[in-house]
């Protein structure tokens, strides 16, 4: 326990030697949240839609779907579009409407489609049927419509949403959002406990220590403490400036956020320390990252993977970066409480304490006792 | 009986067998050098005597008992071929470290710091980081984490590589001194005139021991004026009598 502490205090004065990795660690993950929220938080981009030969209606309901309009003949709309000043060109080709669109961006493609459809159900809801009187022999007019139950178009109104959970002000990147808190903490602990410990290897250190009467557990044990400690500040730095600053919305305690983001911290952490066991240089680190943490980071959640093949949905179950974005998303989105994702949270404990054992056994290479 | 004693150690890393069944006897109070060319064992074999690696096959007893043990390292010391220290600590934090790794605190780690700091001859500035001092004084350091806890038997790979003259000089005095007060100590090196200053020196090339006596009768035996002359004698005669360990 003595010698545990010993490694713990150890690893803090270096940190505090060394306030550039301290401000990096906490500096860095903030700052890419910040961008995101910048980026994703943007109003949506309105597509600039040109039209030719298409009913006044029409193009005002375009705009009503959020698009921005102008009219031009075919062959100046098709240079346009060639060239990305415009977006989506329609016209009239006898009775079906045509658009053309550039097509590299699917976004902006899909947003062009969905403008056009949304104007076409418009303009047919605001058609007036014009039915003249019916003139007979002698000047007599008689209106038909009087007589006849006519159909009336109205434009649909409006539904009323009503949310279980989240509200109308969401933006779609905040379903992402607390997806990226996890991922960044880890991202970042991974990098430092590699390196870290690779650098107690290389600099011989490592056998250095392992010539005192430490216990291997103990060592394993100094570091998670020590290591422990610095990533409980990184994670409250990061889950209090993403909520607090960035805004992003939390429907949950603060509390469960910062557990959540600790947890995946100490999983990075006892995980960065095992794969640096194959590591020799600070490099190899990296190129371990490569390999062991972008797939995580792909399969978290962060893309939906519900229509992926099965194996796929399997593989992402195996990472435990996966349990923490569940949790982190019931809790910021949902408001779970502590009960809802304890199983979360255990499958990140056992991942932890999996990874303990195997440090504590790799370090057997070195000495057996 | 020997304060340490090494049975036919076999050590191998991947396919490459480094050390070919060795066996040595380390007697107490005495300063024994292992004499030998880079590349030769050296560093492999006293990592093995230190408890650091694991032996492919042989065994080592210090103080009568088995090792790897964790009480019987509680009586030893160690100091690496590289210097070991966390260069972004201060030199009396890196002390306190490994200081408290053996169980010392409070007064009694600072007196110990500093009677090591004197032992190594090295004066340290407040506040300054390992990585800011020379190479020499990093050398020094690493001898004082070594030497902190007082052991009985200090095992030193090449202790002093890298320092001036001068600082040579004082510290095989020091190791002389700590011989006075009972303690054992096994020092590599591959400096013949270090050489000359051990009790007794076991030669080793390409992982076998070629001689072991005083400094003395290795030359004697020989026939030779320098212990360089002994050293190419014992090597001549190790593979002329088929030594057998190549490949």
């Amino acid at each position: 326990m003595r010698n545990t502490l010993a490694v713990a205090l150890r690893i803090l004065r270096q940190f505090r030697h060394d306030p550039r990795t301290l401000f990096m660690m906490i500096v860095a993950p903030i700052l890419a949240l910040f961008l995101l929220n910048v980026i994703f938080g943007s109003p949506s981009y309105e597509p600039l839609i040109l039209t030719d030969g298409m009913a006044s209606d029409f193009t005002q309901a375009l705009e009503d779907a959020g698009a921005r309009t102008g009219s031009a003949t075919q062959a100046e709309a098709l240079d346009l579009l060639a060239v990305g000043d415009a977006d989506g060109f329609v016209s009239k080709d006898g009775d079906t409407v045509k658009v053309w669109v550039e097509g590299s961006d699917p976004a902006i493609t899909g947003g062009v489609v969905r403008a056009v459809g949304q104007a076409q159900i418009e303009a047919l809801a605001s058609v007036k049927l014009d039915i003249k009187p019916i003139k007979l022999p002698g000047g007599i007019e008689i209106d038909v419509t009087k007589y006849l139950p006519l159909p009336t178009f109205e434009a649909p109104q409006a539904p009323e949403i009503a949310y279980l959970h989240g509200s109308a002000e969401m933006r779609p990147f905040d379903f992402y959002g607390p997806v990226f808190i996890g991922v960044f903490v880890f991202f970042f602990v991974f990098i430092t406990s590699g390196i870290s410990f690779v650098r107690e290897r290389t600099g011989g250190t490592l056998e250095r220590l392992l010539a005192t009467p430490i216990h291997r557990r103990e060592l394993v044990a100094g570091y998670v403490l020590g290591f422990g400690v610095f990533t409980l500040v990184q994670s409250a730095a990061v889950a209090w400036a993403s909520i607090y600053w960035v805004g992003f919305p939390n429907f949950g305690s603060f509390w469960l956020v910062l557990l959540i983001a600790l947890s995946m911290a100490l999983v990075s952490l006892t995980l960065g320390i095992l794969v640096s066991e194959f590591a020799n240089t600070e490099f190899q680190v990296i190129q371990l990252l490569q390999i062991i943490v972008i797939p995580q980071i792909l399969l978290s959640g962060m893309f939906d993977l519900s229509q992926t093949p099965g194996w796929m949905q399997l593989l992402s179950r195996l990472f435990p970066i996966t349990y923490g974005s569940d949790a982190m998303r019931a809790v910021m989105l949902r408001g779970a409480g502590f009960g809802d994702i304890a199983l979360e949270l255990a499958v990140l404990w056992a991942f932890i304490a999996v990874f303990i054992v195997g440090n504590i056994a790799a370090l057997k290479k070195y000495r057996r006792i | 009986m020997p304060i340490l004693s090494a049975r036919d150690i076999v050590q191998r890393f991947g396919h490459e067998e480094v050390l070919h069944g060795v066996s040595l006897g380390v007697e107490h109070g005495e300063i024994l050098g292992l004499l030998g060319p880079s590349g030769a064992g050296k560093t492999t074999f006293v990592n093995v005597i230190a408890g650091v690696a694991e032996p492919v096959s042989g065994e080592v007893h210090a103080f009568g008992e088995p090792m790897p043990s964790l009480k019987l390292m509680r009586r030893m010391g160690y100091m690496a071929q590289s210097d070991a220290l966390y260069t972004d600590l201060t030199a009396s934090e890196n002390l306190e470290f490994f200081g408290s790794l053996y169980g010392l605190s409070g007064p009694a780690l600072k007196r110990a710091g500093e009677k090591a700091l004197e032992t190594a001859h090295l004066q340290v500035e407040p506040g300054k980081l390992a990585r800011d001092y020379s190479g020499g004084m990093r050398r020094r350091l690493s001898l004082a984490t070594a030497i902190l806890h007082e052991p009985e038997l200090l095992i030193l790979d090449e202790p002093t590589i890298g320092l001036d003259p001068l600082h040579r000089v004082d510290i095989w005095e020091s190791f002389r001194q700590m011989t006075e007060t009972g303690k054992t100590l096994i020092v590599t090196t591959h400096v013949m005139d270090e050489a000359e200053r051990c009790d007794r020196l076991a030669m080793i090339r390409d992982g076998v021991f070629i001689a072991i006596g005083t400094p003395e009768n290795l030359r004697m035996q020989a026939g030779a004026s320098t212990l360089e002359e002994a050293f190419l004698h014992f090597a001549r005669m190790e593979m002329t009598q088929g030594g057998g360990h190549d490949a």
